[in-house]
């Protein structure tokens, strides 16, 4: 149904003054006054075709047939149709797989050098590839030792795990206290001096005089008399 | 056997041959082959259908609609298809319309609105036979042929709109 809003319908009215239904009613007489195209057909052939057995495979049951409003699409344009939807596909299928293998291929650290061995463009333009500018010098430079990654590396990452070693689930592996740089945080391991503090040799607590029989008060007051 | 006669039939072709045409022009191109093939299987029905307007009406859209298939088949381009076509209307200089121009307005309605209305105005048929023949109720088709008339002549009467909805 067509019921929408129609904008013109107030400007016909004006146009158009009157009762509605008159106005449809001279409408219809006016439409019926138009004569559609006459029927051209012998009416004598449809007389004739009556006892014409020729004509019984032209007339089928209509009754019978089930014939949908909308014309049906051919099957060529159909099956065209359906072509084109997957090729559209197969080539979706073909573009997606070639990005996806480029982008594992660059993930790959092995396949790309981190310096490019070839010197630069013979244009002279480092914008193709500016890797190259950048790290060729710094190369050559005698810091190319010393920014080597290999500083960086701790020798103890080398060394086997030990057996007192611990890993625990979900945590960082511990190793023994000894491994861990204790310098500065023991004060008792002074770098480079003894552990044992220096005597001055009049230390009362040291062993021989802790071996000594401790005085009883009566004779500490009498060698302070004695001393008096 | 009760069958139709020549006499009958001939009426019914002369009566509403026309309309009936006029009314299968709208699926095909070539109206007189549909509404001479449910000419001779009326010839030949049995018993005479109750309404045999109604039961011609019937048999002239489903051949129609059929012939219309053939003939999109048959014509690749939409171009061959609009060569073939006749004018809707006999071109008399006394009418009240420009064939041409009706049959442009005629071409603006919504299909089923349109088939109502040719129906109800050239086939003269009622409602109710109306609502038969496009499997409908009564109330609608009423509805719907109200519509295409205020359709129609919202389209006769602003030209502004005319031109417009023809682009």
């Amino acid at each position: 149904m067509n019921q929408s809003y129609d904008p013109f319908e107030s400007m016909d009215s004006e146009f158009n003054p009157g009762d509605p239904s008159e106005r449809m009613s001279e409408l219809e007489s006016r439409l019926k006054r138009m004569r559609p195209r006459p029927l051209q057909v012998d009416f004598d052939s449809i007389i004739d075709s009556k006892e014409d057995p020729s004509a019984e495979t032209l007339v089928k049951n209509i009754n019978k047939s089930t014939i949908p409003d909308i014309p049906r699409m051919d099957r060529s344009r159909f099956f065209s149709g359906l072509s084109r939807i997957a090729a559209s596909w197969l080539f979706g299928a073909i573009v997606g797989g070639s990005a996806v293998y480029m982008a594992t291929q660059k993930e790959d650290p092995q396949s790309v050098p981190i310096v490019s061995k070839e010197g630069p463009s013979p244009n002279g333009s480092s914008r193709l590839s500016p890797s190259i500018s950048d790290v060729q010098p710094l190369a050559d430079s005698p810091f190319a030792e010393a920014t080597s990654l290999e500083q960086f590396l701790d020798p103890r990452d080398e060394t086997p795990l030990q057996a007192g070693s611990l890993i625990r689930p979900g945590r960082k592996m511990i190793s023994k206290r000894s491994d861990f740089p204790m310098q500065g945080t023991d004060l008792l391991r002074v770098p480079n001096q003894n552990r044992e503090l220096p005597s001055t040799g009049n230390d009362p607590f040291d062993a021989e005089s802790l071996q000594q029989i401790p005085k009883s008060r009566e004779e500490l007051m009498q060698e302070l008399l004695r001393g008096t | 056997m009760n069958r139709i006669d020549a006499k009958q039939l001939r009426e019914v072709f002369d009566e509403y041959g026309a309309a009936l045409a006029l009314y299968a022009r709208q699926w095909c191109n070539h109206p007189d082959d549909a509404v001479q093939e449910a000419m001779i299987e009326l010839l030949r029905e049995s018993p005479v259908p109750r309404d045999s307007v109604a039961w011609l009406f019937k048999a002239v859209r489903y051949r129609a609609i059929n012939l219309a298939r053939s003939e999109s088949r048959r014509s690749k381009h939409q171009q061959q298809s609009a060569e073939l076509r006749e004018s809707w209307f006999d071109p008399e200089p006394e009418n009240e319309f420009d064939s041409e121009e009706l049959e442009g307005f005629l071409a603006q309605l919504p299909s089923l609105d349109r088939e109502i209305l040719v129906a109800r105005i050239w086939g003269e048929m009622s409602f109710e036979q109306i609502a038969n023949l496009v499997e409908s109720n009564s109330s609608t088709v009423h509805r719907r042929y109200q519509s295409a008339l205020k359709r129609l002549e919202s389209l006769i009467h602003c030209p502004v709109k005319k031109q417009s909805e023809q682009k």
